[in-house]
């Protein structure tokens, strides 16, 4: 099998409650979002800073809907699906490789990132020509050595695909609410409801420096 | 550096099936699965409980051997030993009436007349004289024109909620309500929307700009917190907003208020929220739940709530049993002096140890462990010292807020409240939690 690997000395996300009806219109047909209450999911928003990759170092937002995984007898039971449906980075090299090799839907412009951390808390604040386009806080907790498995859905014209995501870090999430969203109107925001989503999340979680390890990808 | 496949099988407690620690996963990743098998979520579930159930959640549903006491006998069933003489603090058996000499006295003779159960829905059968007495019973003491009985809380909050909103309907309730109340709003069609715990402000956004008809859902005492709802706050919010507002006193019936009615009493308020809810379980020591309010709301909720007349009536003796709880529970407001002095003492007695309980106001008292990873452990070791509480961990709670709920009874004695306190501050303390 080959394994893709992707070095990073930060990773921070957070969960947002969002309107399931925006769910449902993002998702493909053969996916379902979960709902973390009724008639509300699950917007992942999760910012990465790469230090060693084929593509050198880059940083990358993902905006992604939280799925039920795919359940494979055998096979380790993950922690969490996504299907990310919006992905924006700061050089062309990296999504040129993340289109071609796992179809990930981009934003076609090199974005500018901003990790600042400050206190137990990071914050990220993604911008286009000095316009602020997302804006996100996450606190830390203990952090723990983990390798936590996870699915992550893509689709390329009719074709679906699944590819098995480890992330092995130290690794802090809570449920204490002292996060913060900012959604900027863009295109890159468009397709959400901006008064649907909260503002504050449901979980945070935060990867220090460690490994994003991708398997091959597969077709469902 | 080793891949995270590598990695996982280097896990101290591998399973081949999960690929990590089983105390790793919890119920929620077992919930949702994606694929073709409608069983395909049944064998990695056993999996994980054949590893997790004797590492820590066999401590829930431990069969008791004895009444709801201050003390009971346990089955261990990790151990295969019954525990006796337990300090009972997972009980809700708040003013200690379930194994009252007048109450069990209430049920012998009503399985002389009745016999065992109802035999059939509250709308056919299945009402006796007994159930039309406890339902004006309910409503003299709540003060309200009706009242009518359900067959648990649970299908009280669930037939009341579907019963009286529809499709095109606002709901919002507090995000820490229970399930039943989260389950009615499901069932209910209506549009569903929670607000942050206790934060008004987030009620107003969340109730601003819709024009339909709309619904404000509190508790009295939350359930896993102990702390009360900002009821003043809310009331002015819903009311500018012209939402009727619902009550659940599950926790706080008998408890709060000068009568005992509630929260909603407590704050002055009982004539302005609309909607009471009850249970029969908690303070009464009984099962069964209730709703109080005006005749018109009555009628038209026996005509609408689903989860009533599609269940089988309360059996006849559990009626008694309740109706005599609630005579004594009336007609002793001393148990509530004792409830509320049992409350201030353990309070007291665990905040002066350093023991977090986060922000209880009530018979509730979270012992907060906030380490998810050692509270199965630390139950075990609470079951062996004599102390029967129940672990609190995620997904009922948040990620690192588990805790221990305890319940407060009126019944519990000095010595027994000290003795159990000192053994959890001990066993907290021998876990460096304080």
């Amino acid at each position: 099998m080959v394994i893709t690997r992707y070095g990073f000395e930060n990773c921070v996300g957070a969960f947002f409650e969002m309107a399931t009806s925006d769910a449902r219109a993002i998702l493909p047909a053969h996916l379902e979002p979960l709902e973390a209450m009724h008639t509300r999911s699950v917007l992942a928003v999760l910012a990465f800073q790469f230090t060693e990759s084929e593509v050198g170092e880059y940083d990358e937002l993902v905006m992604a809907i939280i799925t039920p995984p795919r359940v494979e007898p055998g096979k380790p039971l993950p922690k969490a699906a996504f299907y990310p449906f919006m992905v924006a980075t700061s050089t062309e090299a990296s999504r040129e490789h993340a289109i071609e090799r796992w179809h990930l839907p981009h934003y076609m412009a090199d974005l500018d990132f901003d990790f600042a951390e400050n206190d137990g808390k990071m914050k990220v604040t993604v911008s286009e020509s000095d316009q602020p386009i997302v804006e996100l806080t996450v606190s830390e907790h203990d952090f723990n050595p983990t390798v936590n498995p996870y699915h992550c859905f893509t689709i390329e014209g009719d074709d679906r695909f699944k590819v098995n995501i480890f992330m092995n870090a130290p690794h802090s999430e809570h449920d204490e609410e002292e996060g913060e969203l900012i959604l900027h109107p863009h295109s890159m925001t468009e397709m959400l409801t901006l008064d649907e989503v909260s503002s504050y999340p449901m979980r945070e979680e935060w990867y220090r420096a460690g490994v994003q390890t991708f398997e091959e990808m597969e077709t469902i | 550096m080793s891949t995270g496949q590598n990695r996982i099988r280097e896990s101290e407690h591998e399973d081949v099936s999960l690929g990590v620690d089983a105390l790793d996963y919890d119920y929620t990743n077992f919930y949702f699965g994606s694929g073709e098998d409608a069983f395909a979520l049944l064998e990695p579930f056993k999996a994980w409980w054949d590893q997790v159930h004797p590492r820590g959640y066999y401590q829930y549903e431990l069969p008791l051997h004895s009444a709801p006491a201050t003390t009971v006998d346990v089955e261990d069933t990790k151990t295969h030993e019954v525990r006796r003489g337990l300090i009972n603090f997972a009980s809700y058996n708040y003013l200690g009436l379930s194994y009252r000499d007048e109450v069990k006295a209430a049920i012998k003779e009503a399985v002389d007349v009745y016999g065992g159960g109802s035999s059939g829905s509250p709308i056919l059968s299945g009402t006796t004289d007994l159930h039309r007495r406890l339902s004006k019973q309910l409503a003299e003491f709540k003060g309200k024109e009706a009242a009518m009985i359900f067959p648990t809380g649970y299908s009280a909050n669930v037939g009341v909620i579907a019963g009286l909103m529809r499709s095109g309907d606002l709901i919002v309730a507090d995000q820490f309500a229970h399930a039943s109340i989260v389950d009615g709003m499901i069932l209910s069609k209506a549009k569903s929307r929670f607000f942050r715990h206790n934060k008004p402000a987030d009620l107003d956004r969340k109730l601003r700009g819709f024009d339909g008809k709309k619904l404000v859902i509190v508790e009295g005492v939350y359930s896993m917190d102990g702390d009360v709802a900002v009821l003043p706050e809310i009331m002015e919010v819903a009311r500018a907003h012209n939402a009727r507002v619902l009550i659940d006193e599950a926790h706080s019936t008998f408890v709060f208020g000068d009568n005992g009615r509630g929260v909603a009493e407590h704050f002055g308020l009982d004539d302005e929220v609309d909607i009471h809810i009850g249970t029969f379980s908690k303070s009464l020591g009984g099962q069964g739940g209730f709703v109080a309010g005006t005749q018109a709301l009555i009628d038209y909720l026996r005509g609408f709530s689903r989860s009533r007349f599609f269940s089988c009536a309360l059996a006849p003796t559990v009626v008694a049993g309740i109706s005599k709880a609630l005579e004594l529970a009336s007609n002793e407001p001393e148990l509530r002096t004792q409830l509320w002095k049992n409350v201030d003492f353990m309070q007291a007695r665990l905040r002066e140890a350093g023991v977090d309980v986060a922000e209880s106001e009530s018979q509730v008292i979270p012992i907060m462990v906030r380490n998810d990873a050692k509270v199965f452990d630390i139950g075990e070791q609470l079951l062996r010292e004599g102390v029967f509480i129940n672990p609190v961990k995620y997904p009922a709670v948040g990620k690192h807020k588990s805790r221990f709920r305890m319940s407060i009874s009126a019944a519990h004695s000095r010595d027994e409240l000290d003795r159990g306190a000192q053994i959890i501050i001990d066993v907290l303390k021998s876990n460096e939690i304080i």
